[in-house]
Order: C-alpha cells, then sequence, then structure tokens
C-alpha cells in the first residue's frame, strides 16, 4: 500500500481552511458591502459622496423633458422624543439639477441626544443615480436640551436615470446613538 | 479476482469466517475498566458509542421540549407558558435537535462504521477523537443551563436574526454564542479526523471509487463541515461584537446591514441542511441494496450526485431570503440553483428505486425505514421544490408551510435515517438481534403518527398560519388538534426504540458476522461484536 498523505500535512491543510472559512466570513462584510453598492441592492447609497456638483454643461438639455417625483420620508427606528419632518414631503425634479431641500428637527426631551439618520431608496436599483453634496445623514447630529434646527440636503439626480423612473422615495431611519460606544458611521 | 465491482472483491463471510488476526492474542487488550474507558478512550466504538447515546438523549430532550410546544397549540388561546417561554421552547428544540440530535448522530455512526467499513484499525486521529466528542457535553450544559439560570433563555428562533439576538437578546445569548463556538471546534476535529482517516487508512486496493456509498458521503459532508461551521463561528462572533464591542456589523445606527446576517447565517445554514441528509442518503446506499439482494444500482452516479449536492449547497442560500427584498435577477438565480438540485436529488431517488426494481425484498425494520425515508423525504423535496419557486415562497414564507417541508425532509430524513443505521448495523455493534416485532411496531407507530403530526401542517401553512406562534386564530384549531396529538404518539413511540435498543444490549438471539443475508462490505466480514481493535491487519481488497 502506497503511503497517502502525510497525516500531519492534511491535518495542517484542512486545518488552515477552516481558519480560512472564519476570516473569509468576516470579508463577506466588505465585500457585501461593496456588493451592495455596486448594484444598488437594498437601496444603499454610494458612500463616495463627491465634494463639488458637477454643473452639467447640458443642464438644460438633459432630462428637460421629464420631471421626477421625488417623496421625502422619515421613520424613528425606536422610540426617539424628537420631532422631525421634511419641509417638502415631494419635489418635482429635472435630472441634473442641483436642489436643497432640509429636515426639520426639535430634540423633546431635556437631555442631549445624538441621532444617526440612514438614507434608503426605493427603488432600489435607482439608488446609485441619486447624488448628495450635503446631507444631515453624513455625521452623526447632537441635538442639545430642546434645540430645533434645520438639517440640510443638496442633491441632485444623475442624468443617467432610467426612463422608467418616474417616482422615488428617499427615506431616513433614525437612530438614537447617544449610547453607542463608535459614533462614527462606517457607511453614510 | 479481477472483478472491479464494488461489493464482490470484500472477502466473502459464508466461506471464510470471522477474520482472526494473528496477533491478536498477544498483545490485545480489551476496554480500560469504570468511567475512565469512557473519558480517556481513544477507541473509534467507544466514542462512537458516547456520540450515539449523547445524540439519543439529545434527542428524548429535544422532543420533550417540541411536546410542551404542542401541548400550548393544541388548542387557541394560551394555557401553559407566556409567549416568550413558547419562543425560548422552539428555539432550544431547534437547536438541541440540529446540533445536539441529528449532527452526533451522524458523527457517531462515522466513527463506529468508517473505520470498520475501509479496514482501518481505528481512526486517524484517535486522541483528537476523544477531544472532539468531550467538548459536546461541555457545549450543551452551556446552552441548556440557559433554561435553568434566572432570565430568559434564547429566545429568538435557532436562526438567530439580528437585530433580535444582537439589541433584544437576553443575557444568556452569550451563553449561547460560547456554546455554538464549542460545537462549531467539535465538528471541525471530527471533520478533519473523518477526511484524514478515509484519505490515509483504506484498506489495500480499496480505491476512492471502492469505498462504501455511506464514506463517500461523509468524506464531501467533513469538507462541507470543514466549510460552513468557521462561517458559523464567525456569524456569532460579530454577534458576540455588537452586542459587547460596539461594533455594528448588522446594526444600520453604525453603518452595517441586519440583512447581512441573514447572509452568514444562511451562507452557513443552507450547507448544513445537507450535512444533516448527505449521510442519511449515505446509510440508505448500505441498507437498500442489503434488503433488495442486489448491488446498489449507479453506484458512480450516486458518488457524482452527492458531490454536485455539496457544491450546489453553496450556491443557494438567498432563498430563505427571498422576501427580503432582493432584486429580480437575484431572485431567479437562487430560484434556478435551488430547483437544480433536484437534478442530483432524483438521481440519487431513482437510484435507490432501481436497487429495489426487481430484487428480491424483505422487509426488516431497516428496510422499512428506508422504504418510508424514500417516499416521505421525496415529499419533502418537493415542497421544497414549491417553495423555491419565489412567488409561491412570498406567500409561503415563515408559514406551517416551510415548518412542514423542513420536517418532512429532517424527520424522515436525517432521523429515520439514522434509526435505520441503528437497527441496521445494532446486531454488529452488540452481537444480538433486535426484536424484529417490537421494532415493527416501532416503525408503524413512527411512520404513520409522522404524518399525522406533520402533513396537516401543510394546509395549516397554506391557509396562513404563521410559525413560531404560542397563539393562533380559531379557524386553525381542528388541524393543530391533529397535529398535537399526532406529535404526543410519535414522541411516546420513541420510548419504544429506546427499549428495543437496551433489550438488545443486554442480550438477545445471537447475530452471525454477516447479521443480514444480503449484506456486503467490509463491516461483515468481522465478527459481531467486533473485537475492541478491529483490523489489526488491514484486509486486502482486489
Amino acid at each position: 500500500m502506497k503511503a497517502r498523505y502525510r497525516t500531519g500535512s492534511l491535518v495542517f491543510g484542512l486545518a488552515l481552511l477552516a481558519i480560512l472559512m472564519f476570516g473569509f466570513t468576516f470579508a463577506l462584510v466588505p465585500l457585501y458591502n461593496v456588493f451592495c453598492k455596486v448594484t444598488g441592492l437594498n437601496g444603499k447609497v454610494d458612500a463616495r459622496h463627491p465634494a463639488v456638483y458637477p454643473r452639467y454643461k447640458v443642464e438644460n438639455e438633459v432630462g428637460i423633458s421629464r420631471v421626477i417625483a421625488v417623496e421625502f420620508d422619515v421613520n424613528r427606528n425606536q422610540e426617539i422624543r424628537c420631532e422631525i419632518k421634511p419641509r417638502h414631503t415631494v419635489m418635482q425634479i429635472k435630472p441634473g439639477e442641483l436642489n436643497t431641500t432640509s429636515y426639520y428637527i426639535k430634540n423633546l426631551t431635556d437631555r442631549k441626544i445624538i441621532i444617526q439618520a440612514i438614507p434608503s431608496i426605493s427603488p432600489g436599483l435607482a439608488a446609485r443615480y441619486l447624488k448628495k453634496l450635503e446631507c444631515f445623514c453624513f455625521t452623526p447630529q447632537v441635538l442639545q436640551p430642546f434645540e430645533s434646527m434645520d438639517l440640510p440636503l443638496r442633491f441632485w439626480l444623475e442624468p443617467e436615470i432610467p426612463e422608467s423612473v418616474r417616482r422615488l422615495t428617499l427615506s431616513y431611519t433614525l437612530f438614537d446613538v447617544t449610547n453607542l460606544k463608535k459614533e462614527a458611521p462606517r457607511g453614510s | 479476482m479481477t472483478s472491479s465491482s464494488l461489493h464482490h472483491g470484500y472477502p466473502s463471510q459464508a466461506n471464510s469466517g470471522a477474520i482472526t488476526h494473528g496477533h491478536e492474542h498477544e498483545h490485545d487488550h480489551g476496554p480500560a475498566k469504570g468511567i475512565t474507558r469512557w473519558l480517556f478512550t481513544t477507541n473509534h466504538k467507544d466514542i462512537g458509542t458516547l456520540y450515539l447515546w449523547f445524540s439519543l438523549i439529545m434527542f428524548l430532550l429535544g422532543g420533550a421540549l417540541i411536546m410542551l410546544v404542542r401541548a400550548e397549540l393544541f388548542k387557541p388561546g394560551l394555557q401553559l407558558m407566556d409567549p416568550n417561554f413558547f419562543n425560548q421552547l422552539t428555539t432550544m428544540h431547534g437547536l438541541i435537535m440540529v446540533f445536539g440530535a441529528v449532527m452526533p448522530a451522524f458523527v457517531g455512526l462515522a466513527n463506529w462504521m468508517i473505520p470498520l467499513m475501509i479496514g482501518a484499525p481505528d481512526m486517524a486521529l484517535p486522541r483528537m477523537n476523544n477531544w472532539s466528542f468531550w467538548i459536546l457535553p461541555f457545549a450543551f450544559t452551556i446552552l441548556l443551563s440557559t433554561l435553568v439560570l434566572p432570565g430568559s433563555a434564547p429566545n429568538f428562533g435557532w436562526t438567530f436574526y439580528a437585530p433580535l439576538s444582537t439589541t433584544y437578546g437576553p443575557k444568556s445569548t452569550d451563553f449561547f454564542i460560547f456554546s455554538v463556538h464549542l460545537m462549531g471546534m467539535s465538528s471541525i476535529l471530527g471533520s478533519i479526523n473523518i477526511i484524514a482517516t478515509i484519505l490515509n487508512l483504506r484498506a489495500p486496493g480499496m480505491t476512492m471509487m471502492k469505498m462504501p456509498i455511506f464514506v463517500w458521503t461523509w468524506l464531501i459532508t467533513a469538507f462541507l463541515l470543514i466549510g460552513v461551521m468557521p462561517v458559523l463561528a464567525g456569524g456569532v462572533t460579530m454577534v458576540l461584537m455588537d452586542r459587547h464591542f460596539g461594533t455594528t456589523f448588522f446594526n444600520a445606527a453604525g453603518g452595517g446591514d441586519p440583512v447581512l446576517f441573514q447572509h452568514i447565517f444562511w451562507f452557513f445554514g443552507h450547507p448544513e441542511v445537507y450535512i444533516m441528509i448527505l449521510p442519511s442518503f449515505g446509510i440508505m446506499s448500505e441498507i437498500i441494496p442489503t434488503f433488495s439482494r442486489k448491488k446498489l444500482f449507479g453506484y458512480s452516479s450516486m458518488v457524482y450526485a452527492t458531490a454536485s449536492i455539496g457544491i450546489l449547497s453553496f450556491l443557494v442560500w438567498a432563498h430563505h431570503m427571498f422576501t427580503t427584498g432582493m432584486p429580480v435577477w437575484g431572485e431567479l438565480f437562487f430560484m434556478f440553483a435551488t430547483m437544480l438540485i433536484a437534478v442530483p436529488t432524483g438521481v440519487k431517488v431513482f437510484n435507490w428505486v432501481a436497487t429495489m426494481f426487481r430484487g428480491a425484498l424483505s422487509f426488516e425494520a431497516p428496510m422499512l425505514f428506508a422504504v418510508a425515508f424514500l417516499i416521505m423525504f421525496t415529499m419533502g423535496g418537493f415542497s421544497g421544490l414549491m417553495l423555491s419557486i419565489v412567488p409561491a415562497d412570498f406567500q409561503y414564507h415563515d408559514t406551517y408551510f416551510v415548518v412542514a417541508h423542513f420536517h418532512y425532509v429532517l424527520v424522515p430524513g436525517a432521523i429515520f435515517g439514522i434509526i435505520a443505521a441503528v437497527y441496521y448495523w445494532l446486531p454488529k455493534w452488540t452481537g444480538h438481534m433486535y426484536s424484529e416485532t417490537l421494532s415493527k411496531f416501532h416503525f408503524w407507530l413512527s411512520a404513520i403518527f409522522l404524518n399525522v403530526t406533520f402533513f396537516p401542517m401543510h394546509f395549516l401553512g397554506l391557509a396562513g398560519m404563521p410559525r413560531r406562534i404560542p397563539d393562533y386564530a380559531l379557524q386553525f384549531a381542528d388541524f393543530n388538534r391533529i397535529v398535537s396529538i399526532g406529535a404526543f404518539v410519535f414522541g411516546a413511540s420513541q420510548f419504544l426504540f429506546v427499549y428495543i435498543v437496551i433489550k438488545t444490549i443486554r442480550g438477545g438471539k445471537k447475530a452471525t458476522a454477516r447479521v443480514w443475508e444480503g449484506s456486503h462490505g467490509l463491516e461483515w466480514t468481522l465478527p459481531s461484536p467486533p473485537p475492541y481493535h478491529s483490523f489489526t491487519t488491514p484486509p486486502r481488497i482486489d
């Protein structure tokens, strides 16, 4: 009978496979985020927001023929004692045009609260065409007791947005991150 | 002998009698005395026995928990328990049955049978073997202690979806996490051992394509285990970190995503369901030829089908997640990949039927369970096909239809496979024949009441009864009563199984080495029971 495999190296190889699979689980986290952003899965928005608005030269030519209704929505993930509402519930947007709106928020407690807004876009496949220059969701927002403020939002829709999209919803979910140890979000 | 066929190359019991080993009398030593035999044993048979007893105890315990569930569901309204305790029961039932009953039983069978089937003296790594078993009682002590300690036991279902297990998990979730880590280590060590044994310790002349199918299915299962148990370990580690170390893997507030949890869990979870069925396929491929008195039909196609199922199992996980909001192309991919699994599975089913076709059939207990497996597992497979259809799944998702489906593949699939294997090899293990009359009673009680229990669940699910609820709408009352009665009788009849096994161990008609008229394979060349150390001289397979 010929010797097949040295038991030591076989065990080493198999144990290595197990360890690699353990590492692969953690590698799935960035892989998943990349996958979602490339495909627009789960309505995730591209985290790499452009620093400047590209000023489409042909602003009036592209997309002039159509407007897209963008709806603004907000929900609380858990009980957060604050008032929040979008300034506009719906805006008629020309693709390529820079738009500004805001959300009004008021802290109804006598404590400092920190909130983090997580955006989601529906339909998910349109997510990648919505670009934000400025959004209150980029960083956690600190609200002093009973403080109220306007949370700014500046965005545009890329002219390449498919014809089939006539209406899209930009929805924020508010999280209370006052007690979360890590305050800086990884995505946006 | 030049025949390349699987079975005819083995030394035949009929003319050679039990193989005796020349050196046996000089340095044969039996087991150590007392408890140390079991604590320190490195013997594959002892460890196999430990695994099997452990699994039987867990099977009864997991069954007892679900009896409470069925008692609560006997009629609408809350009778016996509050909903949180109900959730703890279903969670623990799932965890115990998957990790405590089914998986250790298959590892026990592998320990007992693989060395005997491939002509090896023992497992390749006997001391590690001891370790991989003795981790398990500790893992389950940790897990089960949550039921008696103050506070809630894990109550989020065996799938422990975030945020149920992260933000909202009870304190005992950490116990659960560490016990899963231990179970994972046990499985990985066991799998490394099984692969090393199969690859290195086969008797001379036993090429890969002459190995019994049970050995083949276990080889592939072991690779699946090494592939996915670390993913489960990584998943629970992330839950632990989210709970205590401020990470936000599954928390959108910090940029994580709860849907990612489901991807990680089912990337483990789907191969896991094949881990729980492939060894059963192997058992069927041993039993059906024996009681058909024919060679297994399509040996090599069985091997390739098993390997295909193993590979495909990594590509279908998201069919558990059709309702999470996947894009259509994702749903189509996972739908068709899932349907594709029906092809190799169908090959297997047809091969078993072809093995029985025009065979000289006899229906001893192992064969009865095997035939029941064949019919009812196929039914479970078909309801799986129904669930794989995306638009239909939107309707069936999280209903009792899913409960019916996976119990039809797990109870007649995994559990009946294990019971069939025990009846099949018990005379070999103990040297005594079991009572055929009692085991037939056990079979008919199990087979009938299994269907009384699980068949009505299909209708409950189609009518819209959700899973994991302690109370339900009045229109489901009649079927739930039938289900509960079926479950009580099915559960009670398993004590008959325990009685039969203990009675067989204590005595009975002496078993011959070959035990069954139609049996083939190396394990039947040894006397019943086999010597403590088997095949100290490797047999030759031509």
